[in-house]
């Protein structure tokens, strides 16, 4: 039993590291000028000198509750909205696959 | 489901029709997306591009007027358009006067295309036996400030004729000035219209009604003048476009599009800008 | 269409776990599309910039290196090919009325 709940503990802090890491894999992305460069248009928490153009990133959890909606505006938001100024990230290969699973964890944790 | 439909199709209709609506409704819609968009631009104005929304830089860039760093290009554009060809004759030779902003961008129906100013200038060259300039930068920039110059206060009256090729190239410029284009998919319109006014970082995005008004321009970043094209270029590059070819076809369509939606403005080239 | 084109991405990923695609093939592919995307009048800077890369890359020998880039590259040609079909659609959006 307690050998269990160590292990289920330990499984469970190995995960939350994990999640953590790639929360700051995405934020390094997210800011990255050459890579989502997301600050030209939205204000993010920990980051500067950020437009105004589209709407702060915040309360993502509660705008996103499922995680698929928010990577499927990231990789091509003109799906949803042809009008929209935000570039497909995914659709037209500015970021990886990968890369864009790692942006959607540090965005969904805003 | 089916109302759904209805509306969709009586969408796509009111669609069309604004797609396919004459120059003249275009320029109206055009210039009142504007005017109601920042009404505290008093008429006129919009010819100080992004200086006419935003005052606090326009003190500082008034201030870079009052000591133009476009003078030096209006000189030497002025000798060059005197400077005697190989036949003898000069650029003088081909123009009444060299204040000939307010002709251009015209459609030349025997030619079968729009003509720019600074075409203008090449032709002229070609026909005197000489080689044209570089349509980007350096000499034609410097006859076209001299020229802009000289033409300051001239209005803007681009005239589309009742010619179906002289419509097509207007509508051609239209639909690449709507159309997103590049990796970062971006139009003209994402940013100069439904993103004036906003901030990319730091940069506010200047409104396209006035765009054409004041070129060529003596640009900060460059640290030399420019002509639209130029501009026109380096834009498509940001948004990772191929950029077409300067005074080609498409950015010469382009420039007729964007030149006529400004009709009623003043030219006040050459300009100064960051 | 588009379907396809993230159909083709899957299938060259697992091309690459078998390496049986050349980078020269694909390097070709890359190429054609991106001829088609600027006769459409939509080509992009990077296309062409990522297939020199792939070249350069298949030249010094590193054939993994160069596979991958032409991937890329021919990805991002198809999708201009895209933008371009799916523009002529939506340009008209943007059009005040």
């Amino acid at each position: 039993m307690i050998i269990k709940s160590l292990l289920a503990g330990a499984v469970l802090a190995a995960s939350t590291m994990a999640t953590a890491d790639a929360v700051e894999q995405g934020k390094a992305i997210a800011f990255d000028r050459k890579k989502g460069n997301c600050l030209t248009c939205h204000q993010m928490e920990g980051g500067t000198l950020a437009g105004n153009w589209g709407p702060p990133i915040m309360a993502m959890k509660a705008r996103y509750p499922n995680k698929a909606d928010l990577r499927e505006q990231i990789w091509d938001p003109t799906k949803r909205n042809p009008m929209t100024s935000m570039p497909p990230f995914g659709r037209n290969g500015i970021l990886t696959e990968e890369e864009i699973d790692l942006v959607v964890e540090f965005v969904h944790s805003l | 489901m089916k109302k759904l439909t209805q509306l969709g199709m009586v969408f796509g209709m009111v669609v069309s029709a604004s797609a396919l609506a004459g120059p003249e409704e275009d320029r109206t819609a055009f210039q009142n997306f504007y005017e109601k968009r920042f009404p505290q631009v008093v008429e006129g104005d919009f010819i100080n591009g992004v200086y006419s929304i935003l005052p606090g830089a326009r003190e500082q860039w008034e201030a870079i007027e009052e000591f133009p760093p476009y003078e030096v290009a209006i000189e030497e554009g002025e000798e060059l358009y005197n400077t005697v060809f190989a036949n003898g004759k000069s650029l003088a030779d081909c123009f009444d006067t060299p204040a000939q902003r307010e002709n251009y961008p015209y459609w030349d129906s025997e030619k079968g295309k729009v003509v720019t100013m600074e075409q203008a200038v090449n032709d002229c060259r070609v026909a005197n036996g000489e080689k044209p300039y570089k349509t980007k930068k350096g000499a034609l920039a410097a006859v076209s400030a001299y020229m802009s110059y000289e033409s300051r206060g001239q209005a803007i009256n681009v005239v589309i004729p009742d010619d179906p090729a002289a419509i097509a190239a207007y509508n051609e410029g239209k639909e690449l000035f709507y159309t997103k284009r590049g990796q970062l998919n971006f139009s003209c319109s994402d940013c100069h219209m439904y993103g004036a006014g906003l901030n990319a970082r730091a940069d506010t995005m200047s409104p396209a009604f006035g765009h054409a008004s004041h070129w060529p321009v003596y640009r900060s970043k460059w640290q030399a003048m420019g002509t639209l094209h130029r501009r026109f270029a380096g834009c498509n590059t940001n948004i990772r476009a191929k950029p077409f070819k300067a005074q080609g076809t498409e950015y010469s369509n382009l420039e007729y599009f964007l030149t006529y939606m400004s009709n009623g403005l003043e030219f006040n080239g050459p300009g100064a800008r960051k | 269409m588009f379907k396809g084109l993230v159909g083709a991405v899957i299938l060259g990923s697992a091309m690459l776990a078998n390496a049986s695609q050349s980078a020269d093939a694909v390097i070709a592919a890359a190429t054609e599309a991106n001829k088609q995307a600027k006769s459409l009048g939509y080509e992009w800077n990077v296309t062409g910039k990522a297939i020199k890369a792939a070249q350069a890359a298949l030249k010094a020998g590193n054939e993994a290196e160069a596979l991958k880039l032409a991937e890329h590259a021919k990805y991002m040609a198809e999708a201009s090919i895209f933008q371009a079909g799916d523009e002529k659609k939506n340009w008209m959006l943007r059009v005040p009325k």
